[in-house]
């Protein structure tokens, strides 16, 4: 078994340039447990899955983020992923000329890990989630449909085998075979490796598959109400609007937020 | 014959070798360059083939080892090897000089004194060469004192004839030359060539070479120049559709370092309906370098349905480095499909941190994404090596970046 891992987020609070977008946030993850984050469109939520990874233009204004004791905050974007934290990003960049193995390879090379069978887990990886295997050796998200995108951020999550994952809005752009069979590889890995999830999403379809431990709705760069899976629901239902969203903003988003599927 | 229209050629040449004065960087073709520092008077003309040494290059290595059953030509200070015996379908007789007479708009005191000064080797490829057997020519440049070398092969394609051709540029890192290259292509109806140049000259040498390619109808072409060398380095490249439906693809690949300078100048001229060009130049600039590109598509009155595209893309890797990109078209027909692209700037900072978080270490990344940035031409012509090469290319110059 694996060890217990800890990623505790304490008030943390963020600008993007002048603007306040996070206002104080606390989560604790620990091993092998799925969060959900739910919010409106400029709640924030993606602007936490940057701060968390370190994307140059988010300036950290208060707050602190541990894993396993250590102040990832201060860490370089590299370290925190060796550090065993990672994000499967909303829009994965277009790298020429490097392939999937070229960059995992780095990352092994980096870590100091045995890349012995590298080759073996990816070819593994990409069959279980439905990766193309002529893509392989293809430039990274270069052509690349959306859903490919996806699960070539997937292969690579299975790979690296972090300690936490954040998962950016991994539905979008995915049809709902291919949420599943994402949503599946998540949860394995949560079985087999506890790895710890923080997923964001704007659309309740997802955590319908993944099965929260723990659901937070974030609404203006706070956390304004924690539950379990039937706070889901409760938003289905009611919208976001007894946290003072309107139903004008609700409206914007489009209705498909706030239904899980039938 | 042939014979006579050489020697006419010859009287011509010296006369407009007379004419010619050395131009200098404040003429628009040579904007950028590093003409001004070139001593012409220092050169001497004349040198011992016999003493020529043949130059090791591990990029070089790369492409022939991958080629190995192919054919070799050696030449010494762009004189042909005399024991050199070529097979039943390849001609190494003169061509008609008519042939390969190409108009050049660039036509310069130097692409004259090589037509004047050099010992070209002609190549005429007939449709039953075996076109999986590459033919390469292998130019070792070497003299003890500052010499001027004049490299000249010309590829002549007979109808359907099909042929991979590589020309490689080699000099020992002492030797102080000035190689003034010229490479001319004509190819007939139908034919298909892939070809590549691989210049890996010594640090104290100046090239100011020329490549045109002449393409009839349906011809299709794949060149790829792979330049390191040079303390200043300058090709020359014109392609021009001259048959209905031809096909050109153009590309390059440098990479300056040290304080290198790299110049590109190019055309891609439509005379003929139909036609398809693209050119994709990448260059990247480590330490103190200088890239330079000017490119013009020109597209003839009744040049209709033409495909032109030019990209050029640079990538700066240090302070000290620059790239100026001139990309420009001159369209005389309405229907085309024309396009210019260029771009010149440091590595994408969103390439950087997506490869960061996922863990690899800063100069890794950017060695990866360089790399890449190369990689992504082997591709685009169909010759074994090529990527064996670029990556030989990019490790080289990343350890001179890091120095």
């Amino acid at each position: 078994m694996t060890s217990q891992h800890v990623l505790r987020i304490e008030n943390l609070q963020a600008n993007v340039g002048p603007k306040e977008i996070l206002r104080g946030i606390d989560l604790e993850i620990k091993s092998g447990e799925v969060h959900a984050i739910m919010g409106p469109n400029g709640s924030g939520k993606s602007t936490l899955s940057h701060v968390l990874m370190g994307k140059p233009g988010y300036q950290v204004t208060g707050g602190s983020v541990h894993l396993d004791g250590e102040d990832i905050l201060a860490l370089p974007a590299w370290k925190r992923a060796q550090a065993g934290l990672f994000l499967v990003s909303q829009y994965p960049i277009e790298v020429p000329g490097v392939s999937l193995e070229d960059a995992l390879n780095a990352a092994f090379e980096t870590g100091a890990r045995d890349a012995a069978d590298l080759h073996e887990n990816v070819l593994r990886e990409a069959n279980e989630l439905g990766f193309p295997l002529a893509l392989l050796g293809r430039s990274l998200n270069v052509d690349f449909s959306g859903g490919e995108k996806k699960r070539n951020e997937m292969v690579q999550l299975a790979v690296l085998k972090p300690k936490f994952a954040v998962l950016d809005e991994i539905d979008s752009g995915l049809d709902i075979d291919a949420l599943r069979d994402v949503s599946k590889r998540v949860e394995r890995a949560t079985n087999d490796d506890q790895l710890g999830v923080l997923a964001i999403t704007h659309y309740s379809r997802l955590l319908k598959e993944l099965r929260p431990d723990r659901v937070h709705v974030l609404v203006r760069g706070e956390v304004v109400a924690t539950g379990g899976s039937e706070l889901a629901e409760q938003l289905e239902k009611t919208g976001y609007a007894e946290y003072g969203v309107s139903e004008d903003l609700k409206e914007a988003v489009g209705a498909d937020v706030f239904r899980l599927p039938r | 014959m042939a014979r006579h229209g050489r020697s006419q050629r010859i009287s011509e040449i010296r006369s407009t070798v007379e004419s010619l004065e050395m131009p200098t960087s404040a003429i628009e073709e040579w904007r950028y360059s590093s003409i001004d520092d070139l001593d012409l008077a220092k050169y001497l003309i004349d040198s011992d083939q016999s003493r020529v040494r043949e130059s090791e290059s591990v990029m070089a290595a790369s492409v022939l080892e991958a080629n190995g059953k192919s054919l070799v030509i050696k030449t010494y200070n762009g004189i042909i090897d005399p024991k050199f015996e070529p097979p039943a379908e390849i001609s190494l007789t003169s061509l008609d000089p008519e042939d390969i007479a190409h108009d050049f708009s660039g036509a310069d005191l130097f692409s004259n004194l090589n037509a004047l000064l050099s010992h070209p080797i002609s190549l005429s490829i007939s449709s039953t060469y075996d076109s999986t057997r590459p033919v390469i020519v292998l130019r070792y440049l070497d003299a003890d004192k500052s010499t001027a070398v004049f490299p000249n092969l010309c590829i002549k394609l007979e109808p359907g004839a099909r042929a991979q051709v590589i020309e490689v540029l080699l000099s020992p890192p002492e030797a102080e030359l000035l190689v003034v290259p010229m490479t001319k292509i004509f190819q007939e109806e139908r034919s298909s060539l892939s070809y590549l140049l691989l210049q890996d000259l010594g640090p104290k040498c100046v090239m100011v070479g020329h490549q045109a390619s002449r393409l009839m109808a349906n011809a299709r072409l794949r060149s790829m120049s792979i330049v390191a060398g040079g303390d200043y380095a300058r090709l020359f490249t014109t392609s021009t559709i001259a048959g209905t439906g031809a096909d050109s693809s153009l590309n390059a690949a440098y990479f300056g370092s040290g304080d290198q300078v790299l110049d590109f100048r190019t055309l891609q001229e439509h005379s003929a309906r139909n036609g398809r060009s693209e050119l994709y130049f990448k260059g990247a600039a480590a330490n103190d370098s200088h890239l330079v590109y000017s490119g013009l598509i020109k597209v003839d009155k009744g040049a209709s349905s033409t495909d032109a595209f030019q990209t050029n893309r640079n990538l700066v890797l240090s302070e000290g480095a620059r790239a100026d990109s001139v990309p420009n078209l001159d369209i005389q027909e309405n229907d085309v499909r024309c396009s210019h692209a260029s771009s010149v700037g440091p590595i994408d900072e969103d390439q950087q941190h997506y490869l960061e978080s996922r863990g690899i270490k800063p100069d890794l990344v950017q060695r990866l994404i360089v790399g890449g940035f190369f990689a992504e031409m082997a591709d685009r012509i169909e010759i074994s090596g090529v990527k064996g090469a670029l990556m030989v290319l990019a490790a080289r110059k990343w350890e001179d970046l890091r120095q």
